[in-house]
């Protein structure tokens, strides 16, 4: 399912953010600190349903927290798991406030945070007997705050289609309580790449499952693509055994357990994929990631990372060409002015594909007060834009 | 980054004007002129620069452009310009964001868009004096230099006297200045010229109005 627009909702720093038109491939640009990345977060965690390993990862990749020891839950920490999700780093001090995340209308995937307590109920059992039975029941907010109501429990909700699909305790100790409601199996494929690179043991691993499978000849086609030299991959042990790091930098991929090697045309010995030149490493990134975001989501991290400018231009075409054919809807953030170059090129020629970028950056209204917006050029609007000097970033 | 302040003009010829013009007040580097084609409009022309305004204004609301200013010839009533009716089709460009104020006079002359919702103010000076009728070439008839003056005379006489002008009457101003530039020190250059070859009166009334209203929208 592809979205056609995008509304997110006190997510970081976007407080009330949408883009009206989405394309089937959507370049993100804009300064640092923009909000480009938390827009791919949040398509990440629309995707997944904000399932709790899905959000415990997204957190810690930030060094927020996600757990509370028990002495900081004694001390009564100032910061609570997840917090820094929600729009000013905190919990929302009203019910009406949550996080929400997808094409606006419809079919959004809300998360709230609520307070609870357990209440006593009594009730008569079936011989007539009263019983007690203890219940969790949701506190309201404008009560935990205007008259100091009581509360024991705090939680995230997680709802999708107005359905409730995950509670998440999250000043419980030790392994987390969770609790799944009913039949939830509509998580969307995604596959994110990140900024900064894939070990290469990492990608050994993915390789050594996918080698033999559809998925594995994909990589392979895509690699020649890129390098006409290219025949095959391999990941062997890495045999050099001099020092793999120098001081404190590590050096190269020397210091993975293994190592990509790549057949080429004319050459009877394997050589590292790392000497064949720029991108090919990243390349391989991409294609072992593309491929299982099928009918879902690709979430680029800085495209033009590791992707000399010469070489872009092929991979966004392969890309515009792989969304289609695998119904995939891709977004990428960028700094470079070459990628957006090269992103505008393509999506000119492949007319049968929609390129969208837009930028994310805060507006100058006084009544927004520095509300995060998105600014959205099209294909036509973006290629003129680059034939000449302009502003897109 | 620093942040880009447009000066929008309707095609080569007057960037090059203005870009020697802002050289001379040591403004360039500040103010970037372009015209319409430069920004991914369709034409070079005063109609391609109005058309264009939607696409920058829309830069104007994130901050990616910090400050906007327009210059754009008046023509003429006949022809469907004039400034009133200029004023009109640039308003009717920019409203849809928030530019709802009519355009208020500069005191340079000029006129300033405001806003009243926290973006920058946009100016609009229309050729050759926000009054009357004309062009680019107006405003530069208007400020000749002292010395300059007998050969832009003659060359108005000249081109007067043509028995069968294959230019239309409304280019006839055009004319005269491509005549008064064919005769100078390096001739045939461009209306740039008339600034580096140091041509215009600077204290001239028209020239210092129209150098205040760059500061103004600008600065």
């Amino acid at each position: 399912m592809h979205l056609k627009s995008l509304c997110i909702k006190n997510f970081r720093a976007l407080q009330d953010f949408s883009v009206e038109k989405l394309g089937h491939v959507n370049l993100i640009v804009g300064k640092n600190n923009s909000g480009k990345s938390s827009v791919l977060e949040a398509l990440r965690i629309y995707a997944g349903a904000a399932n709790p390993n899905l959000i415990e990862e997204i957190a810690a990749g930030h060094d927020e927290r996600y757990r509370l020891t028990e002495s900081e839950w004694e001390s009564d920490s100032d910061e609570l798991p997840f917090e820094n999700f929600f729009f000013g780093r905190r919990f929302p001090d009203n019910d009406d406030t949550y996080i929400s995340i997808g094409e606006g209308e419809g079919d959004n995937l809300w998360i709230k945070h609520q307070y609870t307590k357990v209440i006593e109920e009594e009730e008569a059992d079936s011989n007539g007997e009263t019983i007690v039975r203890k219940r969790s029941a949701i506190v309201e907010k404008e009560k935990v705050f205007k008259s100091e109501e009581y509360f024991d429990s705090q939680n995230l909700t997680v709802i999708k289609n107005n359905q409730r699909i995950y509670t998440i305790n999250i000043d419980n100790l030790g392994p987390r309580a969770r609790r799944l409601f009913g039949d939830f199996n509509d998580l969307m494929p995604c596959s994110y790449i990140p900024t900064q690179f894939i070990s290469m043991d990492e990608l050994a691993e993915i390789w050594d499952d996918v080698q033999f499978s559809s998925h594995g000849d994909f990589v392979k086609e895509g690699l020649k693509i890129v390098s006409d030299d290219f025949e095959n991959l391999a990941f062997v042990n890495n045999k050099n055994d001099y020092p793999r790091q120098i001081g404190t930098r590590k050096i190269g991929s020397q210091s993975s357990v293994r190592t990509a090697k790549a057949k080429i045309k004319g050459l009877s010995k394997a050589v590292p994929l790392n000497s064949m030149g720029d991108g090919l490493l990243r390349t391989l990134q991409l294609l072992l990631k593309i491929y299982p975001a099928r009918g879902g989501f690709l979430l680029i991290d800085e495209f033009e990372n590791g992707l000399h400018y010469s070489i872009q231009e092929k991979i966004w075409g392969y890309i515009f060409d792989l969304a289609k054919e695998f119904n995939i809807q891709v977004f990428a953030t960028t700094h470079s002015w070459d990628c957006i170059e090269s992103f505008s090129k393509v999506a000119k020629e492949k007319n049968d594909v929609d390129g969208i970028l837009f930028r994310v950056g805060k507006s100058v209204r006084t009544s927004d007060n520095g509300k995060v917006i998105a600014t959205v050029f099209d294909e036509d609007q973006l290629f003129n834009i680059t034939q000449s000097d302009v502003e897109v970033r | 980054m620093p942040q880009i302040k447009r000066l929008l003009v309707e095609g080569p010829n007057d960037k090059y004007f203005f870009e020697e013009l802002l050289r001379k007040h040591s403004l360039e580097k500040i103010i970037t002129t372009s015209p319409a084609k430069e920004l991914g409009g369709n034409f070079n022309s005063k109609q391609g620069a109005i058309n264009l305004l939607p696409n920058i204004v829309n830069n104007l609301v994130d901050g990616s452009i910090e400050k906007l200013g327009i210059v754009i010839d008046s023509d003429t009533v006949e022809n469907g310009g004039g400034v009133t009716l200029t004023l009109r089709q640039i308003t009717a460009k920019i409203e849809a964001f928030g530019y709802t104020n009519e355009p208020v006079k500069s005191k340079h002359g000029g006129y300033l868009f405001k806003h009243n919702d926290g973006l920058p103010t946009i100016g609009a000076w229309i050729m050759p004096n926000n009054k009357d009728e004309g062009s680019i070439e107006s405003w530069v008839s208007q400020i000749v230099s002292p010395a300059q003056i007998p050969w832009h005379t003659h060359a108005c006489k000249i081109v007067t006297q043509l028995h069968t002008p294959l230019f239309p009457p409304i280019r006839k101003q055009k004319a005269e200045i491509a005549t008064w530039l064919a005769w100078q020190e390096i001739p045939g250059k461009g209306l740039d010229y008339t600034i580096t070859g140091s041509m215009l009166d600077e204290s001239a009334q028209l020239y210092i109005n129209l150098l205040g209203w760059i500061k103004e929208v600008f600065l």
